[in-house]
């Protein structure tokens, strides 16, 4: 079913429904929604903006669908990042994979959202009472997207 | 001019988002930037940070060699990405 960014916001349940209909040599529907937090280590969180490079981030994330395919035993994939402003609570992100078993369903939707969180050109800034910051990259994050790299997974 | 975009913080930093700059490669375009928003300086040349030039990422061991840039082109520099 494809990648790509959405301004406008993202109806977890719905996209899981559409996503998962009438697919009968599915045996899995693995599915993940982040959510935008009010929280961010004890600052509050009031709006969250995300900057993206429309036309280059569509390119990566399709990349990113394509090695999920070429590396694990999956039928489809669905994801859809936000961009634009954000309130808590709203999704930020939707990934789905289709599987005829669940461990691929599972390790592909994982794959697909550590290479989110380390690859795809999207900058996330939070607006609080305290003024505004953008997010850096964790090491937690780039040590779950290289387990996929060690695996091979990566292109 | 190539038009220049900045991504995440690097706007922030430099005060502006889309600019044009003067340079016929890549690596003149940056010592332009540099020169011209000093704010940059620390940051364009790491290897972390992310330069798109057309719709293409340029990797880190590319940026050092002659890269032309013609007068249409757009190049964008963006930090490590947070997304997710």
């Amino acid at each position: 079913m494809g990648t790509r960014l959405q301004l406008e916001p993202l109806d977890a349940a719905s996209l899981l429904a559409d996503f998962s209909r009438d697919r009968r040599a599915t045996g899995a529907v693995v599915s993940f929604t982040g959510l935008a937090r009010d929280q961010t280590d004890g600052r509050t969180v009031r709006r969250l903006t995300l900057d993206a490079a429309p036309g280059f981030t569509e390119t990566v994330l399709a990349e990113m669908e394509a090695e999920a395919r070429q590396g694990f035993d999956i039928q489809d994939v669905l994801a859809i990042h936000r961009w634009g402003p954000i309130d808590p609570g709203e999704a930020i992100v939707f990934v789905a994979v289709a599987a005829a078993h669940r461990r691929a369903a599972f390790e592909a939707a994982d794959f697909l959202m550590d290479q989110l969180k380390t690859r795809a050109p999207i900058w996330k800034k939070e607006d609080g009472p305290d003024g505004s910051r953008w997010i850096e990259p964790r090491a937690e994050d780039y040590q779950d997207a290289d387990r996929w790299t060690a695996a091979g997974k990566t292109t | 001019m190539p038009k220049v975009t900045l991504f995440g913080a690097f706007q922030d930093m430099a005060g502006w988002r889309e600019r044009e700059v003067e340079a016929s490669d890549l690596s003149g375009l940056i010592d332009r930037l540099e020169a011209d928003t000093p704010e940059l300086a620390d940051h364009l040349r790491r290897t972390t940070t992310l330069v798109i030039v057309g719709q293409k990422s340029v990797p880190a061991s590319e940026r050092l060699a002659r890269h032309l840039l013609d007068a249409t082109a757009s190049v964008a520099f963006g930090p490590p990405v947070s997304g997710g």
